[in-house]
């Protein structure tokens, strides 16, 4: 049984300014989903609202059934992981502290370092691969490194649910289908729910299950990748004339710009 | 980088092998000052005379000599100096900003405005340390509320910090002027910070404040260490963010108040503590432990340096931790200005 994550009626507005107007939507659980859409549409807003960091101005987000900013926030952080975009660490900070920080939810002031603690962060640096650059300081890290070295902290975590804002940006292509590979394989192997913002289509139509569409603060569309990726619905979200056209490899949509 | 294991079923710690070699040694170098500023100085004071004062069977001077005026003076700097270093700690690492420390964004200030406003108006020295915590609290209420920008904003902070720190010396100087020139000299004197004929008020001051705040201080580092992450990690991590952040600045401003009720302001030891033992442990902050440990050597030693440097004169102990902080600052804003984060 894993955790249910769903929302009613989101709304958020910063000052005067709407992101997001009576966003409903349900996380399928087990499932990935892409969250897509143009900049500045709302889409880390919605994930923030989701991972219950950012209180939305109406309506409400649900974890299995309960208004989410009504739980205990530890509580919840044993459920859900979320890797916000372009977080930064004090200074000093060595890999191995960030993805200890993860461990967070699990621990208290007297127990800091458990075995199962010492499990799952080596094995969170393993499935980024950086575990033989545990002790480096992430000052010194490569764009590429520092994005694993967040995402091991949230696999850290050890959670059912799993919130990532642009896991594979500062990522060049291998890297970026390695990070797609390891969460399709999480979900895979453990039943993981994962929802993630993605800008490249055709990687979301690869690596996800689930399609969802902003637009203007709201869900333009949403489904599986075959119902979401069609050449009139591209020119709805982005406003680009595009072909769409069976990938060679796995017959999932892909999008040709023209 | 070699790590120690520590397990149990009660407690589980990480701990680098680093820092408990750093920790070791800079509490050796404390006791040694310690042991310095007992026995040395211009009336020394052998191990037998200190062991025959415990024991009530000595002369009269060499009784009053340790008893009424080392002890307490030590142990006053002692404690302020423990008190500052954690103080100085707390803030810079909950708001990543080694200018953001209590004695440059206006804490400091704050209690010793409000203690010399108790002096000056009331004319009793009784109300000294609520004058300082309500002082030190009024200040951090003004200081942050100034600077909130949906929420607490670091780099503003210490602007405004800096702002009401001038304008808190200002209402120190008009407050000063309604004294006669005896008191005003006095008063004068603490508002630098001096160790000079503390007392066992002094020392129960600091030493009460330290065993009620400093076991909640370090208690709190676990907390203290993740709401320095950026907001939104702190919060997904399930951290009560504002809840924290209160603790950290209520802790602090406490620490402060105690501490300049004590002994005065005693500039930049609170400032400086905190970078030091950083550098020294090579590792992320907070290092309470460590940076208490600096801010006590480095008081015990301004407090050995004022009695010995110059001959006859007395001049008080905070003119020689601003001696010691300020390159460190000049320093800092170097550092600072180069990676453009001022």
């Amino acid at each position: 049984m894993t955790a249910h994550l769903t929302c009613e009626n989101l709304c958020l507005s910063y000052g005067k300014t709407p992101v997001l107007t009576d966003v409903n939507l349900d996380l399928v659980p087990g499932q990935i989903t892409a969250i897509v859409g143009p900049n500045g549409c709302g889409k880390s807003s919605l994930l923030r609202c989701l991972s219950r960091v950012q209180s939305p101005t109406k309506g409400q987000v649900l974890l299995d059934g309960e208004p989410i900013h009504k739980q205990n926030t530890k509580q919840v952080a044993r459920k859900i992981a979320f890797m916000p975009q372009s977080a930064t660490a004090p200074t000093g900070m060595r890999i191995m502290d960030l993805v200890l920080r993860g461990r967070t939810p699990h621990q208290s002031p007297l127990q800091q370092w458990t075995s199962e603690d010492q499990r799952i962060v080596e094995r969170a640096l393993d499935q980024v691969g950086l575990t033989h650059r545990a002790h480096e300081l992430l000052e010194d890290l490569s764009g590429g490194q520092l994005q694993r070295a967040w995402i091991a902290m949230v696999l850290a975590q050890d959670t059912e649910i799993l919130l990532l804002d642009e896991p594979t940006t500062f990522l060049d292509l291998a890297h970026q289908q390695d990070i797609l590979k390891l969460v399709r394989e999480l979900q895979a192997d453990r039943g993981l729910t994962v929802a993630m913002v993605l800008h490249d289509i055709n990687l979301a139509s690869r690596f996800t299950d689930n399609i969802i569409a902003l637009r203007d603060q709201n869900v333009l569309c949403s489904g599986v990748p075959q119902d979401v990726i069609t050449e009139p619905n591209i020119q709805d979200i982005y406003g680009l004339a595009c072909s769409v056209i069976a990938d060679p490899h796995h017959g999932l949509p892909h999008i040709i710009l023209k | 980088m070699t790590m120690l294991t520590l397990r149990s079923p009660v407690f589980s710690f990480r701990l680098p092998l680093r820092r408990v070699v750093v920790n070791a040694l800079l509490a050796a170098l404390a006791a040694l000052l310690i042991v310095a500023g007992l026995f040395g100085g211009s009336y020394p004071v052998s191990f037998a005379d200190f062991m025959a004062v415990l024991n009530g069977t000595t002369d009269a001077v060499t009784e009053m000599v340790v008893l009424d005026y080392r002890l307490p003076r030590i142990l006053t700097a002692l404690g302020v100096g423990l008190a500052f270093g954690l103080a100085g700690e707390m803030i810079q690492t909950l708001l990543r900003n080694p200018l953001a420390s209590p004695d440059i964004i206006g804490f400091t200030a704050g209690a010793g405005t409000g203690a010399l406003f108790t002096v000056a108006i009331l004319g009793t020295t009784a109300f000294v340390v609520p004058g300082a915590m309500f002082g030190g609290l009024g200040a951090a209420l003004i200081v942050i509320g100034l600077s909130w920008r949906r929420g607490i904003a670091p780099g503003q902070i210490v602007l405004i910090g800096i702002g009401i720190t001038l304008t808190l010396g200002v209402i120190g100087d008009l407050l000063m002027t309604r004294l006669d020139a005896t008191s005003a000299y006095e008063l004068m004197k603490w508002l630098v910070g001096s160790l000079h004929s503390r007392s066992y008020a002094d020392v129960q001051i600091i030493w009460l404040g330290l065993l009620i705040l400093a076991p909640v201080a370090f208690w709190h580092q676990f907390i203290l260490a993740r709401a320095s992450l950026d907001e939104p990690v702190a919060l997904g991590l399930g951290i009560a963010l504002n809840r924290s952040r209160m603790v950290t600045l209520g802790l602090a401003v406490g620490l402060v108040a105690v501490a300049v009720s004590a002994a005065g302001p005693l500039p930049f030891v609170a400032f400086v503590s905190g970078p030091i033992a950083h550098g020294l442990n090579r590792a992320s902050r907070p290092t309470l432990l460590s940076a208490a440990l600096v801010g006590a050597i480095i008081t015990l030693f301004a407090d050995m340096v004022s009695q010995t440097a110059l001959s006859g004169m007395s001049l008080p102990a905070g003119v020689f931790t601003a001696l010691i902080g300020a390159p460190v600052l000049i320093w800092v804003l170097i550092i600072q200005s180069r990676k453009n984060r001022l």
